[in-house]
């Protein structure tokens, strides 16, 4: 199994995480059920190889072939089997609406054809990605994507793309009066412009972003954490009952049977 | 997957009617919240049971502009949207200070924050049909001193 990530050019890293590229040789042997809790990052996902299926709460759809998905606001699982070859494009938080102009309130929990969103210029693209035979030229396709983009729309940079990279660069530990003290405006204003260009609001994306730092955290370090105080304090929770609620609220489950859980899979893997 | 584009459509401009909904209500302005929903519509505060229940356009409005009335600074943050169906939810974060007496708590000049759950469902000509509205009303009261 290959995954790999790509660094985006610098002129596009404030908008882009990165490119991913994720891939087997051949057929699982037997299909993979992954979770991933909310991330607090945006993506375009397009698959080339076979057809996986996506579970939120009790809803099970199959992935479109090429598609835009907002922020999670609760856990999803992934259904895999056959043979894994799917490329794409995470965003920043509010990298998608700043390239695109898209109103991200409108993609939270959404996973939307491509074509549909963008149109069908998206189709040639998929055609190359899945003609591309390697993963770092399918990541330089995506960048030739986005750089026509940036191009065509110009360098809108803004104090919303501020603030909801502070807040991911921070891991969500932050408050939303604090950032108002970083960009002199209104709350309400930055409350909306959050909203439309993110997908959700700046203390709810905290909270989001918390939650998606400290379940990387843990895979991380294989989920075995020997001080659950120290964690949780690191985390930004001021303390054991807030930090099993917030963490319950996003992903479904407490930390205890989520850690036990990936442990079991983790020998799968 | 047979992705039916026609339903995603409809889904966008409906959640864009509940956010328009919501900066209405930001505003202050009851006449354009009541606008955005069908002449029958209704509206069910469920923390105030069987009285919480009414039309929209008359019982949502008189809960609505009291509420104003009584908490001049009342604003809401939409935390997140999401739709299905004909069905909308937002998470809503709402707070205002009270300065007159509301549904028999007096004012204290005290503040409260409440997470807020609205659920609307749309009717085909994308008007607001219904809508419930649910909030920890125990800890609103004692927010609120009572």
């Amino acid at each position: 199994m290959h995954y790999q990530k790509y660094k985006p050019a610098p002129y596009l890293a404030p908008f882009v995480e990165c490119y991913f590229d994720w891939s087997t040789d051949g057929p699982l042997g037997a299909p993979l059920r992954i979770e991933s809790p909310p991330t607090g990052f945006a993506s375009m996902v397009f698959t080339y190889s076979d057809p996986y299926q996506v579970r939120v709460g009790q809803h099970t759809t199959v992935a479109p072939p090429a598609f835009l998905t907002g922020q999670a606001t609760q856990q999803y699982e992934l259904h895999v089997s056959g043979r894994i070859g799917m490329t794409g494009i995470v965003f920043r938080p509010a990298g998608l609406s700043t390239l695109f102009g898209l109103p991200m309130h409108e993609f939270t929990d959404q996973r939307l054809p491509l074509a549909d969103v963008l149109g069908t210029s998206v189709t040639y693209l998929y055609e190359q990605l899945g003609e591309c035979p390697t993963s770092s030229g399918r990541a330089a396709l995506l960048e030739q994507f986005l750089n026509r983009q940036f191009l065509r729309r110009g360098d809108c940079f803004d104090r919303t793309d501020f603030a909801a990279n502070l807040i991911v660069d921070k891991f969500g530990v932050l408050t939303v009066n604090e950032l108002l003290d970083e960009l002199y405006v209104c709350r309400r204003q930055f409350e909306r412009q959050f909203l439309q260009k993110v997908g959700v609001s700046p203390k709810y994306y905290a909270r989001i972003r918390r939650v998606g730092y400290v379940c990387a955290q843990l895979a991380t370090q294989r989920w075995q954490i020997h001080d659950w105080q120290d964690f949780i304090f690191r985390a930004g929770y001021y303390d054991q009952s807030h930090f099993i609620r917030e963490f319950t609220q996003f992903t479904g489950k407490r930390p205890t049977l989520y850690v036990k859980d990936n442990v079991e899979l983790s020998h799968y893997l | 997957m047979q992705t039916n584009t026609q339903e995603s459509l409809t889904d966008l401009s409906r959640q864009g009617a509940a956010l328009a909904f919501f900066t209405a209500y930001d505003d202050l302005d009851t006449a354009r919240m009541i606008n955005l929903a069908a002449p029958d519509a209704t509206v069910h505060f469920l923390p105030l049971g069987k009285d919480g229940v009414g039309t929209f356009w008359e019982f949502g409005k008189a809960v609505w502009d009291s509420l104003i009335d009584c908490f001049p600074d009342i604003s809401n943050t939409v935390d997140s949207l999401s739709a299905e169906g004909n069905t909308v939810t937002a998470n809503v974060s709402i707070g205002g200070t009270q300065a007159k007496e509301f549904m028999g708590i007096a004012s204290k000049g005290f503040r409260f924050d409440s997470d807020h759950v609205f659920v609307f469902t749309f009717n085909e000509a994308d008007q607001i049909q219904s809508l419930t509205i649910n909030w920890d009303g125990a800890s609103f009261a004692q927010q609120l001193g009572a």
